[in-house]
């Protein structure tokens, strides 16, 4: 298993520098596809944080470790911000993107970011603990991921 | 980003030439397009082909485009940048706009 751990203050230009770094990391590992869903998922995450979280103030930290165990990919995403409401965490997929595609009225202009995430991710889990806030996505290996690793 | 309107009887071009969409980008995406748009500016077309990777903020962003114009307001995009699709399948947006092979012919789907 190897750890690794990238952090950055809230400023959105940080995270396109976490989303090219976990493009390259997770790339060795996971399929073309898989790679651009677990990347899209830390951004979705981190933008999400800075905006919401941190309303936008630089200057906070962020922080997203990548545990890769033997069968999966772990992500722990911290932030010291405003924690998710809970009717975010809950709302599932349908929810969010179950609008009449012939309704131009009914488009979501936002709010994708969590469904995005638990589309692409196979678990989430989120604890905000005195003042912390944590958010661990959970990827399986694919058939690549398991040949790459030898297990 | 480059936005060229073709002739005034056609849909408003837009290439996006950035290699990553993100949310930084998008305040620039917002104000570019509401200011090159003409009133009566109800059809655009999208070519994301040098694309590498795509937020949802952008796509927030082309929906709330949508919004503006109304019924009567299209949008087509070029589908073949993989990264870029990966966000439009899964939200379903796909079904809204015209995903469409080449260029001209997102242009022709909507003029």
């Amino acid at each position: 298993m190897s750890k690794i751990t990238l952090s950055v203050e809230s400023e959105f230009e940080n995270s396109s520098l976490i989303g090219v770094a976990i493009n390259r990391l997770v790339s060795t590992v996971f399929t073309k596809q898989e790679t651009w869903g677990i990347e899209l998922s830390v951004i979705e995450a981190v933008n999400n944080i800075m905006k919401h979280g941190y309303r936008c103030q630089p200057g906070n930290p962020v922080t997203v470790s990548l545990d890769f165990h033997d069968n999966y990919l772990e992500i722990m995403i911290t932030d010291r911000g405003l924690s998710i409401p809970k009717n975010v965490l809950d709302k599932n997929s349908q929810e969010v993107f179950g609008f009449d595609p012939n309704d131009i009225n009914g488009l979501p202009e936002g709010g994708m970011g969590m469904a995005l995430i638990k589309h692409n991710m196979d678990r989430i889990d989120y604890k905000a603990d005195n003042g912390l806030n944590r958010l661990k996505l959970v990827k399986f290996y694919s058939v690549k991921a398991q040949q790459s690793t030898g297990t | 980003m480059q936005i060229e309107t073709i002739n005034k009887d056609r849909p408003l071009m837009v290439r996006f030439n950035e290699k990553r969409l993100n949310v930084q980008a998008t305040t620039g995406f917002r104000k570019t397009v509401s200011l090159s748009l003409h009133n009566d500016i109800r059809k655009i077309a999208i070519n994301p082909t040098k694309t590498e990777f795509m937020d949802s903020s952008r796509l927030g962003a082309i929906i709330a485009r949508v919004n503006t114009m109304g019924n009567g307001g299209e949008i087509a995009i070029r589908n073949t940048n993989e990264p870029v699709m990966q966000v439009f399948k899964p939200t379903r947006t796909d079904q809204v706009f015209n995903a469409l092979d080449r260029e001209e012919d997102a242009i022709i789907a909507i003029a």
